[in-house]
């Protein structure tokens, strides 16, 4: 089963792109063969509890941990997660941070 | 990255206390390792939520007193990461007036590698200035 975590800070995107979101982190989990059993846990970070650079935070976390993959394959899906967020959160690229991590 | 988190017993934290100690993790971060503040994320939870967190902690918990994780890009010396570790202990000891031995911390090394910001895949550490300037110069280009 390939994990997902993803922060988000709350309010910040509606429930509806959520599920854009969650179907498009599935999406790009079967189209680079890693199956179809995708657990996402979705954490949203309460107003006040998320900060950058000692600001309140805007940028959504988003962890995938898989199979140990080739790094080109890696980078494949790092830029697509982040391209899913720009694209239907509206967010910058700059508030999107990304990781592919093997299981352990 | 750095993905710091915080756990605190029930609403221990006063909310006008958890800005002053993301700052002060932020400016730990930064004047040890010498990286960007815009990259350094803090975030606050219960202990009791850590445990969804498992996949980013490994499993890390306490039964008392506060916990800091850390997700630090690989390849940080002993020296750096003991010097992290007692440094965010002490200036979050002080901010909760807490004795040192209430806040616990540990760190988890994560490939520089597996992690991509702003649409590029991070820098090694020490690398950083180079990558910045870079990823600036990609930024402006693409907004023109």
């Amino acid at each position: 089963m390939i994990k997902c975590i993803s922060f988000l800070q709350e309010g910040q995107i509606p429930e509806h792109v959520v599920e854009r979101l969650g179907q498009g982190i599935r999406d790009i989990v079967a189209a680079n063969d890693l199956g179809e059993d995708v657990e996402i846990n979705w954490i949203i970070v309460p107003q006040g509890q998320g900060w950058t650079a000692g600001a309140p935070s805007t940028s959504s976390v988003v962890t995938l941990t898989t199979p140990p993959i080739e790094q080109s394959r890696r980078v494949e899906i790092l830029h697509a997660l982040c391209d899913l967020w720009t694209k239907h959160t509206g967010c910058q690229v700059d508030e999107v941070l990304a990781t592919v991590i093997p299981a352990a | 990255m750095p993905l710091y988190l915080c756990a605190s017993p029930n609403e221990t934290i006063a909310q006008d206390k958890k800005q002053r100690i993301s700052q002060a993790i932020t400016d730990v971060h930064c004047d040890i390792t010498g990286a960007p503040p815009e990259f350094v994320h803090v975030y606050f939870f219960e202990t009791e939520q850590m445990r969804n967190l498992e996949p980013l902690t490994g499993g890390a918990s306490i039964d008392e007193g506060y916990l800091l994780f850390g997700n630090i890009r690989s390849g940080r010396t002993d020296q750096v990461k003991l010097a992290l570790v007692s440094g965010m202990r002490q200036k979050v000891a002080e901010l909760l007036a807490v004795g040192l031995p209430e806040v616990h911390m540990l760190t988890r090394d994560i490939d520089a590698k597996w992690v991509m910001e702003g649409g590029d895949l991070l820098p090694e550490p020490g690398e950083e200035a180079a990558w910045l300037e870079k990823h600036k110069q990609r930024i402006a280009a693409e907004k023109a």
